[in-house]
C-alpha cells in the first residue's frame, strides 16, 4: 500500500534540487496529505520520496519592506490561519486557510503542496488567484517567478519543470492593500470536504459606492482553478448596486468550464457559481466599508 | 436503585481512551502470514480462466487458492468464499493468498491472472423486474429473493378507498447506505497444530453465524472452530456475512500453512464486499376522511437485495410488521419483497429496514394531512394506536401501556413545536432565501426479535470465591455498551458494585449460541437472561447468608457487598463471606440464565398474528434551514423522545440517541452510496460523506419511561429506534421550510433546490 523504496531528507534547497536533479524519479513530499494518498490508490507506485521538512528556509510568513508579503511553501494550513501578518493583512487568506479539512490535516498540509498538487478544488487557490499571487521557483539553473496564474496548466498538472521547487509565495502590496476580500467555501459539510465550488472574492471600492476593482476567483467552475475577467472588466467603475452584482454574478458564469462529476452536475455548479458570487462580493463589500446590498 | 438507571461509566471506557482495547487488526501472532483477496473489476462475468502460478512464485507467498482449492466455496448461505466460475457483483473474490508481509500479499495479487468474459447484469429495481430480466441467482426466478415475501391483508381496502374522501398515490425512494464503522474489517485466524482446530478473533458482530462460515469453509465440525470477538469499532449490523467470509478465507489459509492468517480490510475494500443497508421502493395509497380518519393503505414495498442476500427474509417480515406505522388502520394490504441485482448485497443495518418504511410512510402521513388541509399532528392524533387499539398486524395491544401520543405530545411540547410551525410558515409566507421548516415523525418498534425467530439467549453469572463475578453473555458488546449494561443488571441484583463484576468477551466455545446481537435485543432480551442468571446464584447465596445469619432466606435483602436482613440491618453478611461460605459446601455459584420466546403466533398468508410481545414509540422533531439559493440544508435542533422502559444507563441511552440522530442526519441529506454499473463510485470517505461533529445540530434527547412488562428492570430496545425516524422527520422539515416535498433520499443539495438528482458520471 505505501510501497516507499527510498527516502531522503533535504536540508536546504540547493540540496534538495540537486537531489532532483540527479534523481528524476524523486517525488517531492511536504506534508504528505496528498502523496500518500496517492500512494494508497496507486497513482503513486513504487515511490522514492524526497522530503523538503527539514528546509527552515521554506518556512514562514513575512511581510517585506516593499510591502510584499512572501508566504513560504512549507508553511502550514494552521500556520497560515493564525498567522499576524495574514490576519492583518490579507483576512481573506486565513479564512480560506481555516475552511481547509479538519485541524489535523491543517496542522501537516502545506500551502506549497496545496498549489503544487495542482487540484482545481485547493482551497488556497482561488484566494491565490484573486491575489494575483507569483510563484517562485528554484531548480539548480536558477530562480524564476511566474504568475500563479500561469502554473496552473491542467487538472492535477502544474508547471513545474523538472528539479524544480516551489520556493516561496508572493503577493504584492497592490495586490492587497485597499482590497477586503470574502471567501466562502461551497460544500456537502462543515468540516473534511472537498470543495464542490470555491469563491474567493477581492473588492476595493471608491468613496464606498464605486467598485474600483473586483477580483473573482473560482475553484471548481473549470478543470484549474481560474479567474473571470469579463465580470471583472464588467465591475470596473459601476456603483456599488444589487444590479451591478447581479450581472457580475451572471458573467461570472461565462469564465466557467463546469464539468458534470459525481459531486454536482454543470448546471447546478453554474447555479452556484451565479449566487455565491454575489454571496461572496456583498459580503466582500461590507468589509470594505460599502453598506449591505440587500 | 443502586446501580441501575444510573450513568455510571462504561467499564470499559478505560481500555478505549487509553489505546489500550485490542481490536482485531492489532493482534500478532508469531509465524503470522497476511491474507489479501482478489476481487472482480466486474459486476457480472464468467470467469473463462484463473491462473495463479505466477502468484505463487513470488517470494514470500504461502499460498494462493482459488474455487477449486476450497472445501467449499460456498458458504452456508450462498455467498462465495471464491467463486467458482460467475462472478455476480464486484465484491466476489477470485482468490486469495498469504504471505510473509502485506506487500509481498498484495504483490503476489497482482501476479494472479484471471481472464472474465462480461456478461450483462441487472442494476436496479426495475431491471430486476422487468420480464424476461437476466436471472442473478438460479435459485431466485424472476429475480424475487427467495423467502422474502411478506404479505399483510386486513380487511377489504377496495370498500376502505370506496368510503375515503382523499386518496393519494405516491412513490418513495431511498439509496445503498454504508454503516461506516469507524474499524474496517479484520481477523486472526490461528490454527491447532495438534487437534486441527481453528481459533478466530475478529471484529465480528455475531460470532455464533461467523462461526457456521467458518466451519462450512473448513468442512469442519462447529465444535473445533472456535470464534473470540475482538474489541468493536462500530458494526450496526454492517460485521456479518462480510465477517463470516473473511473468517472463512482465513481459516482455510491458517490451516493449509499451518500459521496464523491475518486479513485486514482497506477501507475500499470494505465498502465494497460489505453488506449496506437495503435500498427501497415505496409505493403507497392510503385513502381517509374528510375527518381524517384512514381508511385505507395499500404498500408495495420492494427492496433491493442485492447479489446474494440473508436478511430480506428476515428483515421484510419487520417491514410489513410496521410498514403502516403506528396507526389504527381497518383495511390494510401490503406486499414486501426484494429483488436481487448485480449491486452489492443489502443486510442489516441499524433499524433493519424501519428508517427506510418510516422515511416513506411517515412522508406520506405529512402528505395525506396536506392533501385533507388538516395539521400532520392532528391527523397521527386521529388514527395513533391506543391501549386496546388492533394492529394492521392483527394484535390487540391490550395488555401493555401504549405510548404513542404520551411520547409525541411530549416531544411536540419539548420541542416548543406548534410555535415554531407557526412562526416558520409566517417567515415563509415573507420570502427571502433563508427558510426555515420543522417536521416531526413518531414510530413504534417491536421489541426483540419477535415473531421473526425465536427471541432465545443466554447469559452466564460465575461468582468467584473472592466475590469477584465474571459474566458471559452470547451476544456480543459492539460498542453500543452491552458490557456495561449486562454488567450493572447483575451488580443490582446481587447488591454489589459494578467494579466486581467482570465482563468476558464472547467465546462461542464457552456460552451457548444465543442467536444474534440485533433487533435491539441486547439489554431487551440479553439483559433478562443476564438477570434470569444472577437470580439463580442469589437464590444460593442467600440461601448460604440465611444460615450464616439465622433468619430465613426470604428476609434478606443486599446492597453494596452486604447481604443483610431487611428487618433489622444490623444482622449482615459480607456477599464475599456468603459466597465463601456456598463454595465451602460444595455449592456451584455459576449459573446459566435462559430466556425463552413466548409462543408468538404467525400467519403467513395474511401477515396476521401476535408480533411482537411489547412494542416501543419515539417521536422525533427536528428543525431545518434552507437555503433556497443553494439547496443546503442546515439541521438546526432535533428533539428526540423515546419510550425507553427504563433506561439502564441513562448516559449510554442518550448516546444511542445523539448516534441515532446523526446517522440518520446522515441518511436524510447526504449519504448514497453511488453505483455505475454495479462499481461503486465513492468507496472512501472524501467522497461518501457522511456527518461530522461539526456538522451535528443541537440535541435534545428525552428518555421518556414507562412500565416494560418484559424488559429486565422494565427497559425496553433503544439502539434502532434512536434513529429510525429521524430522516423522516427532517425530510418532513425540508417540506415545510421549501413547500417541496423531497421524495427520494438523500435530499441532497441538488434535490433541494433543484428537485434533480446529482449527476453520476
Ligand atoms: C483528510 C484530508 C482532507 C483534505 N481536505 C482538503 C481541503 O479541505 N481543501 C484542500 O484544498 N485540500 C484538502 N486536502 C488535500 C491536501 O491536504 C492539500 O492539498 C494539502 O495542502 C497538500 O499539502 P501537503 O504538504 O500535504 O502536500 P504533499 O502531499 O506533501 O504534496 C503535494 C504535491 O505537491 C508537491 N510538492 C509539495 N511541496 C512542494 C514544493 N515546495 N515544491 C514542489 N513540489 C511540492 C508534492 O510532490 C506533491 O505532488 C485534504 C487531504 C486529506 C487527506
Amino acid at each position: 500500500m505505501y510501497n516507499i523504496q527510498g527516502y531522503f531528507e533535504a536540508e536546504t534547497v540547493k540540496e534538495a534540487v540537486d537531489l532532483l536533479a540527479a534523481n528524476p524519479n524523486l517525488v517531492v513530499i511536504a506534508g504528505g496529505t496528498d502523496v500518500l494518498i496517492k500512494m494508497h490508490h496507486g497513482q503513486i507506485e513504487k515511490a522514492e520520496l524526497l522530503s523538503i521538512r527539514k528546509i527552515k528556509s521554506l518556512e514562514g510568513i513575512e511581510k517585506l519592506e516593499d510591502g510584499t508579503v512572501t508566504i513560504g511553501p512549507l508553511t502550514t494550513f494552521t500556520q497560515v490561519a493564525n498567522s499576524p501578518v495574514i490576519k492583518e493583512n490579507i483576512p481573506v487568506l486565513a479564512e480560506a486557510a481555516l475552511s481547509m479539512g479538519g485541524p489535523q490535516i491543517r496542522n501537516v498540509a502545506t500551502i506549497g503542496g496545496n498549489i503544487c498538487n495542482g487540484a482545481t478544488s485547493a482551497d488556497s487557490a482561488s484566494t491565490l488567484f484573486a491575489l494575483d499571487a507569483r510563484l517562485k521557483l528554484q531548480s539548480p539553473q536558477g530562480e524564476r517567478v511566474v504568475p500563479i496564474q500561469d502554473f496552473y496548466l491542467g487538472p492535477g498538472k502544474v508547471d513545474l519543470k523538472p528539479a524544480e521547487l516551489l520556493t516561496g509565495i508572493l503577493i504584492s502590496p497592490e495586490n492587497y492593500q485597499g482590497y477586503a476580500g470574502h471567501y466562502i467555501k461551497f460544500s456537502m459539510r462543515k468540516a473534511m470536504d472537498i470543495a464542490t465550488l470555491g469563491v474567493a472574492v477581492l473588492c476595493k471600492l471608491k468613496e464606498g459606492r464605486l467598485f474600483e476593482d473586483v477580483r473573482i476567483g473560482l475553484g471548481v467552475a473549470a478543470p484549474t482553478p481560474i479567474r473571470c475577467p469579463e465580470a471583472e472588466a464588467f465591475a470596473r467603475g459601476k456603483d456599488v448596486s444589487r444590479e451591478t452584482i447581479a450581472e457580475i454574478g451572471k458573467l461570472a458564469v461565462k469564465a466557467t468550464r463546469a464539468r458534470t462529476s459525481w459531486r454536482a452536475s454543470k448546471e447546478y455548479r453554474e447555479h452556484l457559481v451565479e449566487e455565491l458570487t454575489q454571496r461572496a462580493l456583498k459580503a466582500a463589500v461590507l468589509k470594505a466599508g460599502g453598506g449591505e446590498v440587500a | 436503585m443502586g446501580v441501575v438507571s444510573r450513568p455510571v461509566p462504561r467499564v470499559d471506557a478505560y481500555e478505549k481512551v487509553t489505546g489500550r482495547a485490542k481490536f482485531a487488526a492489532d493482534l500478532y501472532f508469531p509465524g503470522m502470514l497476511y491474507g489479501k483477496v482478489l476481487r472482480s473489476p466486474h459486476a457480472h462475468a464468467r470467469i473463462v480462466k484463473i491462473d495463479v502460478s505466477r502468484a505463487r512464485e513470488v517470494p514470500g507467498v504461502h499460498c494462493v487458492l482459488t474455487a477449486a482449492d476450497l472445501p467449499a466455496a460456498r458458504s452456508w448461505f450462498t455467498y462465495l468464499f471464491l467463486a467458482e466460475d460467475e462472478v455476480r457483483y464486484t465484491g466476489d473474490a477470485v482468490a486469495m493468498v498469504a504471505a510473509e508481509d502485506p506487500d509481498a500479499a498484495e504483490e503476489a495479487l497482482k501476479a494472479i491472472e484471471v481472464v472474465y468474459e462480461p456478461l450483462p447484469g441487472v442494476f436496479t429495481i426495475e431491471e430486476a423486474l422487468e420480464p424476461g430480466a437476466l436471472q442473478v441467482q438460479d435459485y431466485a426466478p424472476g429475480n424475487i429473493v427467495r423467502n422474502s415475501h411478506w404479505p399483510v391483508r386486513r380487511g377489504n381496502v377496495e370498500e376502505g378507498f370506496a368510503r375515503s374522501d382523499v386518496i393519494i398515490e405516491r412513490e418513495y425512494r431511498t439509496p445503498f447506505i454504508e454503516h461506516a464503522y469507524i474499524e474496517p474489517e479484520a481477523t486472526v485466524a490461528v490454527p491447532d497444530p495438534v487437534d486441527g482446530s481453528v481459533t478466530v478473533y475478529g471484529s465480528v458482530q455475531n460470532p455464533y453465524m461467523t462461526r457456521r462460515y467458518v466451519a462450512a469453509a473448513l468442512g469442519t465440525a462447529l465444535g473445533k472452530v472456535r470464534i473470540i470477538q475482538q474489541t468493536l469499532g462500530g458494526s450496526f449490523g454492517g460485521k456479518e456475512e462480510v465477517m463470516g467470509l473473511m473468517c472463512g478465507r482465513a481459516a482455510v489459509m491458517a490451516v493449509k500453512t499451518g500459521r496464523p492468517v491475518k486479513m485486514v480490510n482497506t477501507r475500499e475494500e470494505s465498502f465494497v464486499e460489505s453488506a449496506k443497508r437495503h435500498p427501497f421502493r415505496l409505493r403507497y395509497k392510503i385513502g381517509a376522511t374528510r375527518e381524517g380518519r384512514i381508511m385505507a393503505f395499500e404498500a408495495e414495498l420492494v427492496d433491493e437485495g442485492g447479489a446474494y442476500n440473508s436478511q430480506a427474509q428476515f428483515m421484510n417480515w419487520r417491514a410489513c410488521v410496521h410498514s403502516a406505522g403506528c396507526y389504527e388502520i381497518p383495511n390494510v394490504k401490503v406486499d414486501v419483497y426484494a429483488v436481487h441485482t448485480n449491486n452489492v448485497y443489502g443486510g442489516a443495518m441499524r433499524g433493519y429496514s424501519s428508517p427506510q418504511v418510516i422515511f416513506g410512510q411517515e412522508s406520506l402521513m405529512d402528505e395525506l394531512a396536506e392533501a385533507l388541509g388538516m395539521d400532520p399532528v392532528e391527523l397521527r392524533r386521529k388514527n395513533a394506536l391506543r391501549f386496546g387499539s388492533v394492529t394492521i398486524t392483527g394484535q390487540k395491544l391490550d395488555d401493555q401501556p401504549v405510548n404513542v401520543l404520551a411520547v409525541m405530545e411530549r416531544v411536540l411540547e419539548e420541542a416548543d413545536y406548534f410555535n415554531r410551525r407557526e412562526e416558520y410558515t409566517r417567515q415563509r409566507e415573507k420570502g427571502g432565501p433563508r427558510r426555515r421548516g420543522i417536521g416531526m415523525a413518531v414510530s413504534y418498534r417491536g421489541c426483540g426479535l419477535g415473531a421473526e425467530t425465536a427471541d432465545a439467549t443466554g447469559g452466564l453469572v460465575s461468582v468467584q470465591e473472592d466475590g469477584s463475578v465474571i459474566i458471559r453473555s452470547g451476544l456480543t458488546d459492539n460498542g453500543q455498551g452491552l458490557s456495561t449494561s449486562h454488567a450493572q443488571i447483575v451488580a443490582e441484583e446481587l447488591g454489589i458494585p459494578l467494579s466486581k463484576v467482570v465482563y468476558q468477551r464472547v467465546d462461542t466455545s464457552t456460552m451457548p449460541d444465543g442467536g444474534m446481537t440485533v433487533a435491539s435485543r441486547g439489554t431487551y432480551t440479553g439483559g433478562r437472561a443476564m438477570l434470569l442468571a444472577a437470580r439463580k446464584v442469589k437464590e444460593i447465596i442467600f440461601r448460604g447468608a440465611a444460615e450464616l445469619l439465622s433468619c430465613r432466606p426470604e428476609e434478606l435483602a443486599s446492597s453494596d457487598g452486604l447481604i443483610f436482613c431487611s428487618s433489622d440491618p444490623s444482622k449482615k453478611v459480607s456477599f464475599e463471606e456468603a459466597v465463601r461460605h456456598c463454595l465451602f459446601r460444595g455449592e456451584t455459584l455459576t449459573q446459566l440464565g435462559w430466556v425463552v420466546p413466548p409462543e408468538l403466533p404467525w400467519d403467513r398468508p395474511t401477515g396476521q398474528g401476535k408480533a411482537f410481545p411489547t412494542y416501543m414509540y419515539s417521536c422525533v422533531v427536528a428543525e431545518v434551514e434552507v437555503d433556497t439559493e443553494t439547496g443546503q440544508v442546515e439541521v438546526l435542533r432535533v428533539t428526540a423522545g423515546h419510550d425507553v422502559g427504563r433506561a439502564i444507563n441513562p448516559a449510554l441511552a442518550a448516546g444511542q440517541i445523539y448516534g441515532g440522530i446523526v446517522m440518520g442526519m446522515g441518511m436524510a441529506l447526504m449519504e448514497e452510496v453511488e453505483l455505475h454499473k454495479g462499481v461503486i463510485l465513492n468507496p472512501n470517505f472524501d467522497s461518501y460523506t457522511i456527518p461530522t461533529s461539526l456538522d451535528m445540530p443541537e440535541m435534545k434527547p428525552l428518555l421518556l419511561e414507562s412500565e416494560d412488562p418484559v424488559g429486565p428492570f422494565h427497559a425496553k430496545s433503544l439502539g434502532e429506534p434512536a434513529m429510525e425516524c429521524v430522516a423522516a422527520a427532517i425530510v418532513n422539515a425540508v417540506a415545510h421550510a421549501t413547500g417541496r416535498r423531497v421524495r427520494s433520499l438523500p435530499a441532497n443539495l441538488e434535490k433541494v433546490l433543484l428537485g434533480k438528482t446529482l449527476a453520476r458520471s
